[in-house]
Parts: C-alpha cells; structure tokens; sequence
C-alpha cells in the first residue's frame, strides 16, 4: 500500500548533495532572509508584492526624510529580484551604507504584516528579550512606585546590590550621581538610573522616618528576580501566587510555592493566581504551570497559515482540587491567556479583573546568519473551547476594574468572610499582603477619612456604593457594624467580618 | 588513506564509557559515610563513578540497608541504559536518544500513572524506561510491572518487579520467567517476593555493566552486515612496543614523538622520514619502527603491506614470545589487506599466501599461532574460502570467543546447524571466563531462537494475512522519513479497495508544519494527494514500486525468510507477542535488483529491520516499528523509521470526493 511515500520522492537526499555556497559579502542578505521567512511562514500568508512594496515605500521615506530624495515605489516592482534591484539603484543614488538600507527594508516588510509581535531584534535586543522573559535585569536591585509626585523605593530584590546597601523601603529618590529627580517622570527617572552591568553611581535619598538625606554608592549587577513569589493570606485559608513572566524557571518555581502554601496551610481552602502584566514567555513553561493544576486534558489548539491544526496535552499533571481564581488585566498576554483560558475552559479556575490583551499568537524567535534575530508569529492558538483569544482577549468571570477591588472580589468568591485591609508604603494591604495599587486605599480629606469606593463596595458586596474613585468612610461604619477602623501609629486599618 | 584499524577500535569508545575510571576507588575517601564496612561497598562506589548514585556535599549517605524505591530503581535503570543502549539497540531500534526529539504538534509519550507527575525528579527517567519498554514489548508495557492507575513510586520495589525491568537488557523470550531468567544471570539474589535494598540494587548494577562489556544479545545476528567475520578488539591501536624512560637517547626521542605524531594524526612527511631513518639504523625496537612507518598516508597500500611484514620479521627476530604484540601486527597486515580487497579481491589470497611461511613458524606456541590465526581465518571468509576458515576456527573455538562467533555464524550461513551446536556442546568454558560463559549461554538461547523461526514465520504470516483481511481498520502513526516527520491517520476500506490520509508533516527546512491528505483507489492505482502551497490534486499511479521498503512490503513473511534471509525473534510480554525481524543488506541488493524500482537499482542497505506487536488473544497486528535505511545508484539516500498504530474497532466511513477524483482545488 503506498502511502507517504509520495511525499518521500521529492526529497530523497542526495549523500553526495553539496550545499552551495553563499556569494561573499552579498550586500542585502538580511533582507533577504527575512523575505524568505516571512513569505513561508507568517501566519497571514502574505504576497510578495505586500512586502516588496512595504520595503520600498520605507526607503523611499527615509530617503526623503533624510536627504530629501524623491524616490517613487513602482507598483510593478512585486519580486524580490525586483526588490534587490530597487535597493541596489537607490543605495547608490543616496549614498546610504549597507546596514541602513538592510534596516529600513526589514522595517518596512515587518510593518505590512499589521503585527506587533513580528519583530527584527539587533543582538542586543534579541539579549534583552530574553532576560526580559528569564525576569534577568541588569540594574541596582529595588522597584519603584511614583507616589504623590515622590519616586519611591517600593521594594528591594533580596541579594541586590541594593539589599546590601542602606537603602530602605520607603526611601525617595532624589539624585542619581548629579541629576535631580524630582519633578521628573517614572521614564526619566528610569532612563537616569539604567546602565551597564558593573557601571557605578551615587544614589541621594531621602528617608521620611528619620528625615534625612542619605547617600550611597552602587554598582549595577546582573540579577535574576524569581518569577513567581507567593505566600497565604492572613485570614481564610487561600494562598496567593503571582507569576511574572513565563520564563524557564516558572513551573519550578509555582510548583515549589504551591508546596510552601500547602506545608503552611493544610487543607488550603482555594488559591489566588496573579497573572496580571504578566506578558506570558514560553508555550513549555504553561504547560508545565497547567500541569499543576490538572491531571490530563486539553491545553490549546494551534493552527498555522497551511491549515494544520494541532492539539498541544497536559498530561501526567496533578488536580490542584481548590478552587482557584486567577486574576488578569489588559497586561495579561499571550501564556497568561493560554494558561487562564484553559483552565477556565476546564472548570478548575475563574477569572476575575478586566479583559485580558488579546494575544492569541505564537512567536518563534529565528536566528539570522549574522546574529541578529527574527521574532515571527507562526502560530494562532485557541482554548480548549475553541475561543478565539488573538486581537478579542478573554473576558473575566467577575470583571473588576480596580487593581485591589480585583483581589478583594476573588478572596470573596473563595468565601472569606473575615478582612484586614491597610495602607501601607503606597501598597494596599490585603489580609496581609501588600499589593501595588497606584492611589491608596485611604485619603484624608478635611471632611473625613476616605476609602476607594471600589474597594469598600467589592469588600461590603453594596453595589451602591459605585467603583468611582473615593467615597467618605464614615457613613458605612455606621451601616454596617461589622465594619471596624482602627487608627494606630497614623495608619489605618479597616477590618470586617461578612 | 584512512586506517580501518582505527574504525575498528571505535567500538571500544562506548565501551569505555562504562569502564570505571582509574580513580583510586579503594582508597583514599569514600563517597558516603555509610558504607565503609558495607558488603555492597566496592559496587556502590563504582556507581558512583559511573554517575548511577549522586553523590556529593549534600549527599553524605547511601542508605545500603533501606529498600529501594520503585522510582529510585527506575532512575537508576533509566542512567544504566546510556551505558547498555547498544547491547539490546537490535530489539529497540532506538539510537542514542533521538526519540525524544520530535517536532512540535506530536504526540508526547506519557505515563499511564496518576501519582508520577511531570514537575518530579522521577518523572523523566521512569517515562523514559516506559517508552523503552512499550518499544519493546507493546502499548503500555510498563503496566506489567506496575499495574493500575497508580505506580506507588514511593513504594519498596520487590525483586521479581525488578526483574521485570532488568529483563530488557536480556533476549528473554518470556516475560512469565523474568525472576528466574534474571537471577540466572546472577543479578539479584534471593526470593521472587524479596524486597530489593539498596546495597542489592548497586550489586546488581555492577554485575549488569560487566555484562554489558561483554557480547551483546543475539551475537550472531548480524542486522547491518559489518559484523562478520569477526576480529578481536584492539584496545592501543598505537602502542610504543617498548618502554621508555628519561632521560630518552636523541633515537627514542625521535620515536616516541614521531609515535606521538601519528597518534595525535599530527604526522607529516617528515615524521615518515625520521622513522625512515630509524629502521636504516641500528635502532632496537624495528617492530615499532616498521609498524608506524605502515600507517604512512603517502605510500601505496603496497609498500605499507611490505612495513607491516617488516615489523612482523622484527617480532620473530627478537625471539620473545608476545601474543597480544603478535597479535597487533596481524591486525595491521589484516587492516591493509583488507583496504587493499577493496577493489581487488585476489589481494585476499595473495595476503594469505605471503602470510602462510609465517604461520608455519608460529605453530610452535598455540597463543601465538591463535593470535595470527583469528586474523587469517577472517581473510579466508573475505576471500570465499569458509571451509577453510570453519577447519581453522574450530580449533581453537573453546578459547576464543571470536573463533567460536565465526564458526557458529559461518556454520549457519552454510545452513549446517547441527554442527555448529556441536562445537558449542563441546564448550566448556571456565567459570572465571565471564566472557565466554557469556556468549556460551547467549548463543545457546540464539540456537533455540533459530529453530523456532518456522513457527514465528507462521504466527507472523497469519496476522499480517489477517491484516489484509480485515475489511475497515483505521492506523495512526508517525513517522520520519529523510528527515521530515510525519503524523498521520490512514482509513482503510478493503472492500472498496480505497483508503485515505490525513494529518501532517514538517520539514526540517521550515518552521511550520504542512498538510497531508491524499485518496488512494486501489481498483484504478491512483492516489490523489494534496498540494497545499500550489492548492491542487495530484495524481500518482501506486502500481509503481518507487522504494525497495514497498517491494519488500509486498513480499510474503515465508518468502521474506526464505529468499531475503530475513531472521525472526518473539517475545512474549504482558498480553503481546512481538515479533522483530531483521533482513541482511547483503541479501536486499542482491534480490532487489532484479525488479525495477522507480528510485533506480538499490546499492546498499545499512539497516531493515520491523517490529510487529501481536495482540495474543486476537491474532491481531496492533503496532508496526519500522527502520529502513537505502541507498540507490546515484546516492540517493532514504532514512524512515516509524510506528503505526492498528485500530480494528473504529467506524471507518468515507469516499472519495468527486471534485478529488477531478482535481477540483478547494
């Protein structure tokens, strides 16, 4: 019975086949290989002439941009031959080196695709996307929170140059070396501060508790932050882990909080996964984090521009047995989504926050011969119901718009009946755990203290009390009895029992 | 010129992977606290070496006395098998670790357990041996050993389970005696219900990697034809034939370095010409001059035969009696005879009537004469005399362990069986020769295997008939063909005579997988297959036999065994029959090209060899692994090897399109 053979004949191997070799210092063969790779596998299938005429029209830009040439983009170009001969005759005519020209005509086809995620990476680019998703910095070791026009030290990575220096929790920035940071946007602040690995510079603080300036000097370093941190919430017994990225530790690393929480807390009554900002990393890296949660079943399909579509199984996982929400936002993409969508599609978790990205694609980065690098989207993937994610995101379960008002809203749905919420550095504190919100739970206002309505609504289950900025707290301590406030050492804390 | 010698000794490479190292094992510190005094301590600091055991800093004990884990015992086995892959490679099929590799959309292989999960130092080692063991004996052989949906990993495994395990480095026949089989082999110890310790495990590690530094299984089977006749290894392909010591003499510095040269494949002209001036000397050491000067890459093979004598004239001028040197210098004139038979076949014959006066001189010792007579033995089967060379091996077949392979296979080749057992009646090897007992008791179970080939033949031929009977059956399969990989489904209806697949294939050239669908009607041959990137039909005819695996697909089990020289063996495990075959190269170039293949006439064929899973209560073929390499005039080269899975029980319901039929694109 013949049977792929078919298949075979075209591509019986030749043992004596010679690869041909590359003509030397053949001008445009990065463009060309993005050409070539583009043309047979992008997702969108797109035709030569889509491509060949993004390149030109690029260069033709640029050109006038920067010399003021007036070059026109034929529409009978449609080649790549076509295309070579093009950047041939206006490399000359410009008088643009080589590299230029290469960049521009990769830009220009890239920009056809109308897709973010199609990326040409320098080397140094390809290096920093990579520790982006390996969560690896180079840098001195704290995050910072932009507070009340303050840039604040919001926290400090254990083992970073920074941990091992005087700087504290809570301390504002003031100078980097010689330039002031006051005033200054989060971006500036961020531009100031980067640099390379082993590079030095003398950071002024100011510390409110002791109201002081302090000084220290800090070398930059190479470090990798965990991707998942996690610990249980004070009341009720959840855990909570949050994932950053979806780097090549990710699995290990919730696998191992997992086992902390359950160590702590036995039998754990649900979990809280955070998947918000996380802008997912690597497909291997889901699966595993998947596996954790469910025995066997149905992780995604995944179909390319040839029509093939192919199931991609958990199997051999463990059913996590709680229930589980995981909460998500707009910064929740690509592995984020694939992970909550099918476990939700498999009734193991709920979502709860805002609409995720709508990143349903898949990249694969190609080396380029001379080092550089192609990010190509090859692949669409689906959940396991066949919901489209690409371009539409998912939507919550319980949509919550509130970043605290998120968590409260899932601690709820895994019945917590006893609260503890404060303020803390900027953080909001709930049951324990501080989450980065940007405005603070509480503001005092001359008529009273005020709380962020959302919060207070989501935490009393009163819809009434709208999710729009801050509403006077007082009148709800009276309404409900339950609801308690204690003012000690200047900070508040809000307790309820529903 | 390259020198085959060197190809030769390649062997030994994987072989010295497994050799403990010359570390100081005895002395000096131990690699646990706990084992000092422990009866099991020599074997457990040699797993540690052979990286079985972790040890270290943070692994201060071995626990000796405590049960072993079923999933310690599994990694255990799972960190053997790098070392004992190529023993039982005949019946796995499996080469280094190529199977995990596969293209992105296929099946992962996964554990039929609940409580081994992914995310666990066990996971990987025991998928492993899983994978390994469904290769060799069938759909979730492991679920012989470890019943159930859950594998207990945690639980002490007992010697019989053990045993189970350890049986798929044997040829055993029948999983029902794996305790006794394994402790025939002197394994483990004990009772089939013992628990196994871990003092136990480590022995039993120990004896199995000396076992593996012997003959692998089926010694007679020769599946890729580079096998026979047989030669002895050679461990220093390159040795000094002396000893020298500082401070050397401006001669032994010119030696040991030009030595040095040609070990290193460092050698120029100039190291020739320094040698060259040693053998016009006085220099003492003439064998080792005139040996080197034979592997000069310049010379005609000629000349280098005239060094390679020269240095055996050397041997007997030095009038001491050294076999295993003797020996060397054999291998050498056999290597360039060998390079020199090539393209001259008489080269054979005159090698050995040049070599006849010196064999008379070594009569006198019958080390000696063995050392040379192994050598000139296998220069007679290369020139066609067996008869010759079966009269020479049988002399010493009790001793050797390669006269006693060559006389058994030359025997069967000549189909004369019974004397062959004769010889191996005759045996009676020392019991401190492990290496012969070895092969003693190996090709014992070989010669039975032999006789049963009529009946596996048969059971064989029934099911594949019953295959071509069944009216609907569905196969799911995988496969790698020249380097692009396959997954696919095959609906077949017999009674309407068509069949169809589905699925899809990646090539290595490209990042993303293709479709693959295509109609066959067998009443007109036609197939129709789809091309995605032009979005048309295609026609073939299939009454065309492009590739020596369909003819041979064609051919009946009984002719297959008769006309191909095709070898059978069955296994018996959990609930399957599995019958492997193998077909010689030698025989499918021979018989292929008296057909006309579309690929052109077939030149060589480096390996053939089928795996059929027989479900035993139905007859029923449920799994085919296949491993096909070819080569075709014009060098076209052919790799495919996969694994087809048979349904008989699915609703196979379809046509064949009429816009197919008309090459309508979608």
């Amino acid at each position: 019975m013949k049977r792929i053979s078919q298949w075979a004949i075209a591509i019986v191997l030749l043992l004596t086949t010679v690869l041909p070799v590359q003509a030397a210092e053949y001008p445009y063969e990065e463009t060309e290989e993005v050409f070539l790779h583009v043309m047979e596998s992008h997702l969108s299938k797109p035709a030569a002439k889509q491509l060949v005429k993004g390149a030109l029209e690029v260069v033709s830009e640029q050109a006038k941009l920067k010399k003021q040439l007036q070059f026109e983009v034929s529409e009978e170009d449609d080649t790549w031959d076509e295309l070579e001969l093009r950047l041939a005759e206006w490399q000359k005519k410009g008088g643009f080196d080589t590299q230029t020209m290469n960049t521009w005509a990769i830009d220009g086809m890239i920009s056809t695709l109308n897709d973010p995620h199609s990326v040409f990476f320098t080397q140094d680019e390809l290096r920093l996307f990579q520790s982006d998703v390996e969560n690896q910095f180079v840098g001195f070791g704290f995050r910072l929170r932009l507070q009340n026009d303050h840039i604040i030290i919001r926290e400090i990575v254990p083992n970073s140059p920074a941990a091992a220096s005087s700087l504290q929790r809570g301390d504002q920035l003031i100078k980097v070396n010689e330039t002031s940071l006051v005033g200054k946007t989060f971006e500036e602040a961020y531009a100031y501060l980067k640099g390379n690995e082993g590079t030095e510079a003398v950071l002024t603080v100011y510390r409110p508790s002791d109201k002081r300036e302090h000084q220290v000097k800090l070398k930059r370093a190479f470090m990798t932050l965990p991707e998942a941190e996690g610990q249980m919430f004070t009341k009720g017994a959840v855990g909570y882990i949050s994932l950053e990225t979806f780097g090549s530790e990710g699995a290990i690393q919730v696998r191992d909080k997992l086992a902390d929480l359950s160590r702590v807390q036995k039998p754990l009554s649900g979990l809280v996964l955070d998947l918000r900002d996380n802008g997912g990393g690597y497909l291997a890296t889901a699966r595993d984090i998947a596996s954790l949660f469910m025995e066997e079943g149905l992780l995604m399909y995944t179909t390319n521009r040839n029509g093939v579509e192919v199931e991609t199984w958990v199997r051999n996982g463990q059913d996590i047995g709680i229930p589980v929400r995981i909460l998500v936002n707009g910064g929740t993409a690509s592995a984020s989504e694939l992970l909550s969508g099918a476990l939700r599609d498999h009734s193991i978790a709920k979502l709860v926050g805002t609409k995720t990205f709508g990143k349903g694609s898949a990249q694969q980065v190609i080396p380029l011969s001379d080092g550089d690098a192609l990010k190509l989207t090859l692949n669409e993937y689906f959940t396991p119901k066949h919901t489209v994610v690409n371009h539409v995101g998912l939507q919550p379960d319980m949509v919550v718009e509130d970043y605290g008002a998120q968590v409260v809203e899932a601690l709820h749905s895994l019945n917590v009946r006893t609260w503890e919420l404060s303020d803390a550095e900027g953080d909001t504190v709930i049951n324990g755990i501080p989450f980065p919100t940007v405005d603070p739970l509480f503001k005092q206002m001359p008529q009273g203290l005020q709380i962020r309505a959302a919060v207070l609504s989501h935490l009393l289950g009163d819809p009434s009390i709208g999710e729009k900025d801050y509403v006077a707290l007082a009148p709800y301590l009276k309404k409900y009895p339950a609801l308690k406030l204690q003012t000690k050492n200047g900070v508040n804390t809000l307790t309820f029992t529903s | 010129m390259q020198k085959l010698i060197r190809t030769i000794s390649c062997g030994l490479l994987t072989l010295s992977l497994l050799t403990p190292g010359v570390a100081s094992a005895a002395g000096g510190l131990l690699p646990y606290n706990d084992i000092n005094k422990h009866w099991a301590r020599n074997a457990i600091i040699q797993g540690v070496q052979l990286g079985l055991f972790e040890a270290g800093p943070n692994v201060p004990k071995f626990y000796p006395n405590r049960d072993m884990t079923r999933a310690e015992f599994l990694v255990m086995i799972d960190r053997l098998y790098y070392g004992g892959q190529y023993q039982i490679y005949p019946l796995t099929f499996l080469s280094e670790h190529s199977e995990w590799a596969r293209a992105e959309g296929f099946q992962e292989p996964y554990l039929p357990y609940k409580d081994v999960d992914r995310l666990t130092w066990m996971y990987k080692p025991t998928l492993r041996i899983s994978t390994i063991l469904d290769r060799l004996y069938g759909p979730n052989a492991i679920q012989y050993i470890f019943p159930g949906e859950m594998m207990k990993p945690n639980q002490p495994i007992t010697n019989e389970e053990a045993a189970k395990i350890l049986q798929m480095f044997t040829m055993s026949p029948d999983s029902k005696n794996a305790w006794e089989e394994v402790r025939s082999w002197g394994w483990l110890e004990g009772e089939k219900t013992d628990r196994v310790k871990r003092g136990d495990a480590a022995v039993a590690a120990d004896r199995m990697v000396n076992y593996f530094l012997q003959d692998g299984i089926m010694p007679l089977l020769d599946y890729d034809g580079k096998k026979f006749p047989m030669v002895p290894d050679i461990e220093e392909v390159l040795p000094l034939f002396a000893t020298y010591v500082d401070p050397k003499t401006t001669e032994e510095q010119i030696y040991v370095d030009a030595a040095a040269a040609i070990r290193s494949r460092n050698d120029s002209e100039e190291t020739f010409a320094q040698l060259r001036k040693l053998a016009d000397s006085s220099f003492p050491n003439q064998v080792g001059v005139h040996y080197l000067l034979s592997w000069n890459p310049e010379t005609p093979l000629e000349t280098n035969l005239d060094e390679a004598f020269l240095a055996i004239d050397a041997y007997l001028e030095d009038r001491i009696i050294l076999p295993g040197t003797l020996g060397l210098l054999t291998a050498n004139v056999y290597d360039i005879a060998l390079q020199l038979g090539n393209t001259d076949q008489s080269q054979y014959q005159k090698v050995l009537d040049r070599f006849s006066v010196y064999e008379q001189k070594f009569k006198r010792n019958p080390k000696e004469w063995e050392s040379v007579a192994v050598y000139l033995g296998a220069l007679e089967i290369r020139g066609g005399q067996i008869d010759l060379a079966l009269a020479r091996y049988k002399q010493f077949a009790d001793r050797s362990p390669e006269a006693l392979l060559n006389t058994s296979y030359y025997y069967l080749q000549e189909g004369r069986i019974q004397e062959a057992e004769e010889v191996l009646a005759a045996m009676k090897p020392k019991a401190s020769d492990s290496r012969m007992k070895q092969l003693d008791k190996m090709l014992r179970q070989e010669f039975a295997s032999l006789k049963d080939q009529p009946a596996i033949i048969s059971d064989l031929g029934y099911s594949l008939r019953q295959l071509d009977n069944a009216d609907t059956y569905q196969v799911k399969g995988e496969a790698v063909l020249s380097g692009l990989t396959f997954s696919y489904t095959q609906d077949i209806n017999k009674e309407k005579q068509i069949s169809r697949i589905s699925g899809f294939y990646q090539s290595p050239q490209k990042l993303i997988s293709d479709k693959l669908l295509s109609y066959t009607d067998g009443k007109t041959n036609t197939q129709y297959s789809y091309d995605t990137d032009r979005q048309t039909w295609d026609k073939n005819r299939t009454d065309k036999v492009d590739f020596l695996h369909e003819w041979v697909g064609a051919v009946k089990v009984t002719d297959r065994a008769k006309e191909l020289h095709a070898r059978y063996y069955k296994q018996s495990y959990g609930k399957y029959d599995v019958i492997t075959e193998w077909i010689p190269g030698s025989m499918l170039v021979e018989k292929s090209n008296k057909v006309t293949l579309g690929q052109g006439k077939v030149k060589d064929v480096p390996l053939f060899m089928n795996k059929y899973y027989i479900d035993r209560a139905s007859d029923q073929i449920v799994k085919h692994t296949w491993r096909y390499e070819e080569i075709y005039e014009g060098d076209g080269y052919v790799a495919y090897s996969g694994t087809d899975n048979y349904d008989f029980t699915s609703n196979v319901v379809f046509s064949i399109p009429d816009d197919v039929r008309k090459g309508v694109a979608p």
